[in-house]
């Protein structure tokens, strides 16, 4: 393959490589990378399946066009499959760009005609411009990089084959100008390559951070950046905006006044609602002081906030709580969406202490400083905890919308290591309610208002590697603890560490059964959570939650019960690509905590599960061949018979595609001599192509049989092809029956075997 | 599908014969003449001198029964002096039209490239129209008038070179170039002997009213509508090639269809096959190709490469 048609190939999968990073820099490079490269290995293979171009500087044929055209229509045509599908769509501008990816491959898979090959680089020009203003990210610096390379050894190929078209034909007289050596200028070069390279150190420089942005408002997306443009849009209606400014005062809600007023509901009233009222204990056997804040909003008449609330308690025994709203439900509106990474826990309260039958909160932490620090690189702010180690913990980035907020809580991923919140920019603004549990330090949250945040999220399977310590609450285990006590020795048998919380979590989740349905009533108030335990072996998600939580502690070691959201990505939105998050969504869950401090789920609930780290293509690939490998170890028969027919068909296509030829041949009238000639000669073109001696396109059937036969026979073939193929004549120029016996003698000449075929061609080069 | 009349083809094979004893080891070369004749158009030979291109008119005029005249062109050579012209005669008191050589069956223009452009132009009307005009009237030429002009490849000082109008007119060009050294034994073998060599053995001639009923049966010869687009599209190849300034002219793709009419006559066959169009190719295209010089050959090949026959 020529050399130019290479490096159009090679700038075409480079710009396609960027453009893909460029197109989603939050993911994995390698996730592009891939894709890019599949894109431009299906370039490649249609590049073979291109006709030759006999004169590369003609205009290209229709044939070449319509591949070109047809591949780059696959992303339009395949993207409602995918939304179908996957319920993911890519957005407009991203379909036109991997439109015009696909046409400058197609085109480059064409570019033995030179007009293909200029469009494709212009292509390949344009995916670079865009990949270099929608991303910062290295990879696509890199690939920028090596398309100039690649681009400039192109267009010094380019001159040198414009200038071999203006060679002089051989015999022509010819004067060759040679211009004296001092008007090039000594210094010409010099010159040359400082500026070149004042060029490539000035585009370093200054491109990537300001050129990329002001490149980036050239390219229409669905909002505007931003980032440099005060007015721009803030994006596809992702409802009310921050103000900008640093002055504290002016970074408020936009239409603040609307939620400070509205009457939404609190997280307390949507768990009664949904888990059912707590009993009410008519013997008063708990006082609870009031704080200041407390007294006063009883005499103000005003609630404060539900996680301002001091002593929050959940009891067990509930009665009956609403049915959980459907799909379709008004009342099913979501509080927030999620779209990233899933499943998702959102922490909404946890609770420290158990007393037997409520939990309650252990010591306030709220209104601390948050231990949050603002880095303005990255405008993003950064969990100040130290960073856990890599093997264990996976990446994942979520963008919460808060739809319809309850109270001052924050929606976060339970593991954030940094996030970004709308426009604020002052930490003073967020605080911790608990531990890992963010909330607005003095207002109610916003509706509109949309968390970034990255996460480290430990790897479940390795919860192995995260070291516990081993706990006693202070005074030791209460009298009441000793049936629990008892079940946690009995389900642990005598193991320690994550041995004994493995057996207990998965005692629960296999031998324990999820039932919305209430428990029996008041008269087992106080002992909810033992009867679940030891009689019904049923209940809400709360109950595994406690029952988790009490018995890892009374195996030795610190835990929690946290209430909060379960996003469950099997109910992704394939309209939006998020995942509506709402009331009905309410879950509890276990918590352990490690030496480190870290605080880890305990999903004991069955049906709910823990997110995983995405899987590699290796990965994948196995399940792949893991899959097939259970499929034939369950149906060898079955697996075995089609193979074993589809591979003797595939071996032997070619002769079964004779024979059937052949049998048509046979089975042909014969006094349809001109019919029979046809399919005959048919037959013989079809046997030559495949043992790699076709016949020319530009030679008859008459002079390709003579040149590769001496035969009488096939002499007289070619004098009756001539006749079949270019004479109006009905009558044939011999007998139909002379005709036919011509034409069966023929093909049984060249049907004998493989060492036929090599006579032929043997004949063919040899001549 | 054949040739109807066996005496046709033995009429061609005869002139075949008497070309080839008077130019020996030519026989390609013998074959587009042939060709030529048959598809009634006139040749351009371009050779050195003494490589037998008045021996060849002059067989071939001996071969057809027909006359043979020669107009050794020259820079002083005038139009009338091919075409004829009026004298006033003094007896009678009257015009008498003197013909020229042009009006003879065959007629050699010797170096036609040195006389002036006036005089080329000359033979346009005889050999496009077979008629000549002179004072006014018109004077048909024979039915089967052909013009056999040569030109001198190698001395181009004080030549006019033909335009290409004039080009076009010509059916191909031929070059007969040096016989072989078995051939050339051959000749002299048989001029042992010899004083005259136009008096050499001659097989009788064939006729010029049979050829023109040849010429007629050649005209007849059937085309199917797959091998006319493939003619059609090698045309039209011509046109969009980028080395080719001219391309061909609609009159110069009828001589093309109709010397392979000749050419599948010869070979026996009632219908033209894309072979007949291949085989004629460079020779008819030869001629009229605008392009430089050398090349023609070499683009006419790259041609019929990428245009696919009709199968």
């Amino acid at each position: 393959m020529a050399i130019d048609r290479v490096m159009t190939m090679l700038m075409l999968g480079l710009a396609s490589a960027a453009a893909e990073i460029a197109s989603d820099d939050s993911r994995p490079v390698g996730n592009s990378l891939s894709i890019s490269a599949a894109w431009t290995a299906g370039a490649i293979l249609l590049a073979f399946m291109m006709p030759n171009a006999m004169n590369p500087r003609s205009r290209p044929p229709v044939i070449p066009i319509v591949l070109s055209i047809a591949f780059s229509m696959i992303p339009v045509v395949s993207e409602p499959f995918i939304r179908q599908q996957t319920g993911f769509g890519n957005p407009l501008e991203l379909l036109m760009v991997r439109f015009l990816r696909c046409l400058g491959l197609g085109l480059a898979a064409a570019a033995a005609w030179r007009p293909c090959q200029h469009a494709a680089v212009i292509c390949g020009l344009f995916l670079i411009l865009f990949a270099a203003a929608m991303s910062d990210h290295r990879g696509v610096l890199v690939l920028v990089a090596c398309h100039a390379t690649v681009g400039g050894i192109w267009l010094m190929n380019e001159y040198r084959i414009s200038q071999a078209g203006a060679a002089i034909p051989h015999g022509m007289p010819a004067v060759v100008e040679r211009l004296p050596g001092d008007l090039r200028g000594p210094w010409a070069r010099l010159v040359g390559v400082v500026v070149i390279a004042a060029i490539v150190a000035g585009t370093a420089v200054w491109i990537p951070p300001r050129g990329g942005w002001r490149l980036g408002e050239w390219i229409a997306t669905s909002g505007g950046t931003g980032e440099q443009d005060p007015y721009a849009r803030g994006g596809n209606g992702n409802g009310d905006d921050e103000t900008e400014g640093d002055n504290p005062e002016s970074t408020g809600m936009t239409r603040s006044d609307i939620f400070l007023d509205s009457p939404l509901p609190t997280l307390y009233d949507m768990i009664s609602d949904m888990f059912g009222e707590p009993f009410k204990v008519k013997d008063q056997e708990r006082v609870e002081a009031l704080d200041p804040s407390q007294v006063k909003a009883r005499e103000t008449g005003k609630t404060p906030a539900d996680n301002l609330r001091p002593n929050r308690s959940f009891p067990h025994g509930r009665n009956k709580g609403k049915p959980r709203p459907g799909a379709a439900d008004r009342a099913a509106r979501a509080l927030f969406e999620v779209s990233g990474h899933g499943p998702l826990h959102v922490r909404a309260a946890a609770y420290d202490l158990f007393d037997g039958d409520a939990w309650r909160e252990g010591a306030p932490v709220r209104a601390s400083i948050i231990p949050v620090t603002r880095d303005t690189a990255l405008k993003r702010f950064v969990m100040a905890a130290a960073r856990p180690d890599a093997d264990n913990h996976f990446p994942a980035r979520h963008e919460i919308r808060i739809t319809h907020p309850s109270g001052s809580l924050i929606p976060t991923p339970p593991h954030m290591s940094s996030f970004r919140l709308g426009r604020l920019s002052d930490p003073s603004f967020f605080a911790w309610a608990q531990p890992g549990i963010l909330v607005f330090a003095s207002r109610k949250t916003p509706s509109g208002i949309i968390l970034d945040a990255e996460s480290l999220v430990p790897v479940a399977a390795r919860y192995e590697s995260f070291k516990l310590t081993p706990y006693l609450p202070e005074g030791g285990h209460p009298e009441w603890r000793r049936p629990y006590l008892r079940i946690a020795d009995e389900w642990t048998a005598g193991a320690t560490g994550w041995s004994a919380v493995r057996a207990i979590v998965d005692r629960l989740r296999n031998d324990y059964r999820l039932d919305r349905s209430p428990g029996p009533g008041a008269a087992m108030a106080g002992q909810s959570l033992l009867d679940f335990l030891l009689e019904r072996k049923a209940g809400d998600s709360h109950m595994f939650a406690g029952a988790a939580a009490v018995l890892v502690e009374c195996a030795g070691y610190q835990t929690r019960m946290v209430t909060g959201f379960y996003a469950d990505d099997a109910k992704k939105d394939p309209e939006t690509g998020t995942v509506p998050v709402s009331s009905a969504d309410l879950h509890a869950w276990a918590e352990v905590r490690t030496s480190a401090g870290e605080w880890l789920i305990l999903e004991a609930t069955p049906g709910y599960r823990l997110p995983e780290p995405m899987p590699g293509w290796g990965e994948i690939l196995l399940g792949w061949l893991a899959t097939l490998a259970g499929f034939v170890r369950d149906r060898p028969l079955g697996f075995a018979l089609p193979t074993a027919l589809g591979l003797g068909l595939l071996a032997f296509r070619a002769r079964i595609s004779d024979a059937i030829s052949h049998a048509a041949l046979l089975m042909t009238d014969p006094a349809e001599a001109r019919t029979l000639v046809v399919r005959a000669l048919r037959l013989i073109e079809s046997r030559a192509r495949r043992c790699g001696s076709p016949r020319p396109a530009q030679s008859t059937f008459s002079a390709w049989l003579v040149r590769s036969s001496d035969s009488p026979a096939v002499a007289e073939l070619a004098c009756v092809s001539d006749w079949a193929l270019y004479s109006d004549d009905p009558s044939p120029p011999m007998k139909t029956s002379e005709i036919r016996q011509l034409c069966v003698g023929c093909l049984r000449f060249w049907s004998g075997g493989a060492w036929h075929w090599l006579g032929w061609r043997t004949r063919q080069h040899g001549r | 599908m054949v040739v109807e009349d066996p005496s046709s083809l033995a009429s061609v094979q005869s002139i075949r014969e008497q070309l080839n004893l008077a130019l020996r080891g030519k026989g390609d070369a013998v074959e587009r003449v042939l060709q030529c004749l048959l598809a009634k158009g006139h040749l351009l030979i371009e050779d050195l001198p003494g490589l037998g291109k008045t021996t060849l008119a002059k067989a071939l005029a001996r071969a057809l029964g027909g006359m043979f005249s020669r107009v050794q062109c020259t820079p002083d050579l005038m139009p009338g002096d091919i075409t004829g012209f009026s004298v006033f005669n003094q007896k009678n008191r009257e015009f008498e039209f003197m013909p020229g050589p042009v009006f003879s069956d065959i007629l050699l223009a010797d170096e036609v490239n040195r006389t002036t452009p006036r005089t080329q132009s000359a033979l346009l009307e005889a050999m496009a129209e077979g008629q000549v005009s002179i004072d006014g009237k018109r004077h048909a030429l024979a039915p089967a008038f052909m013009v056999i002009a040569t030109q001198n490849p190698v001395e181009h000082h004080g030549t006019y070179p033909l335009p290409e109008a004039q080009l076009d007119r010509f059916a191909m060009r031929l070059s007969l170039g040096y016989p072989n050294p078995e051939a050339e034994a051959e000749m002299l073998l048989e001029r042992i002997g010899t004083t005259d060599p136009s008096t050499a053995k001659g097989r009788a001639s064939v006729g010029l009213e049979r050829l023109v009923a040849i010429q007629e049966e050649v005209a007849n010869v059937a085309m199917s509508r797959g091998v006319i687009d493939y003619l059609v599209s090698l045309a039209n190849a011509t046109r969009r090639h980028s080395g080719v300034r001219l391309g061909l002219s609609p009159r110069g793709l009828l001589i093309w269809q109709r010397v392979s009419q000749a050419r599948a006559y010869i070979k026996g066959r009632g219908f033209v096959t894309p072979d007949d169009i291949q085989d004629v190719a460079e020779s008819v295209l030869r001629v009229r190709l605008g392009c430089q010089a050398g090349v023609a050959d070499g683009i006419t090949q790259e041609l019929l490469r990428e245009v696919p026959v009709p199968a």
